[in-house]
């Protein structure tokens, strides 16, 4: 038999999740170029304001999580818990290591946790997808 | 625990993307169950179970 075509029920998963990813993974990716970039004011006077933007990427991520979990089915549930643990495992290690930089006076600690965030978005999506493509 | 849904699933010549349509849960756990990945719960054992018209005992059973 050869590799079947993902059913009705994933397709109209995948839709929705990209539907959901999309809008997330830009703000993500625009507010991580501003404040690299330090356009608009994000390395000087406005710069509490980019930095607390962060939060609006946070929270459609974590939507698009929620709004994945409750499209699973039980099988999935599972396999996206699991990558979230492993993506949480990773944010807080990250978060860790970020802290004890800072504490050294080493690097800059803005940059170092959204380092760590978008790293642990990144395990998480792969830990998923290397979890889901196991045969 | 293991299942004869491959087999059921073959006589009946189904795809599992068939098989996964009917049971409305994705391809991707109708594998994980053939491949003794994923036992599944007890309702979906039930839904199994009533698609091939059968019992669950005679669907799945302990190694």
């Amino acid at each position: 038999m050869g590799r079947e075509q993902g059913g009705r029920v994933e397709r109209e998963q995948a839709r929705q999740a990209w539907r959901d990813w999309i809008p997330a993974l830009v703000t993500l990716g625009a507010l991580a170029v501003v404040d690299e970039a330090g356009w608009f004011g994000a390395d000087g006077s406005a710069r509490l304001a980019w930095s607390l933007a962060n939060v609006v990427p946070g929270l459609l991520i974590g939507r698009a999580f929620w709004r994945g979990l409750r499209r699973a089915d039980e099988y999935q549930r599972v396999l996206q818990l699991e990558a979230m643990a492993i993506g949480f495992a990773v944010l807080l290690s990250g978060v860790f290591v970020a802290g004890l930089l800072d504490a050294a006076g080493t690097g800059d600690l803005r940059r170092s946790v959204q380092i760590a965030f978008v790293g642990s978005v990144a395990a998480c999506v792969a830990a998923l997808e290397l979890r889901g493509r196991a045969r | 625990m293991r299942n004869r849904l491959r087999e059921m699933r073959a006589a009946r010549r189904w795809s599992q993307s068939d098989l996964a349509d009917r049971l409305e849960v994705s391809r991707q756990t109708v594998n994980a169950i053939e491949t003794g990945r994923h036992d599944p719960s007890l309702p979906l054992a039930f839904r199994i179970a009533k698609v091939f018209e059968t019992s669950i005992e005679d669907l799945f059973f302990p190694d």
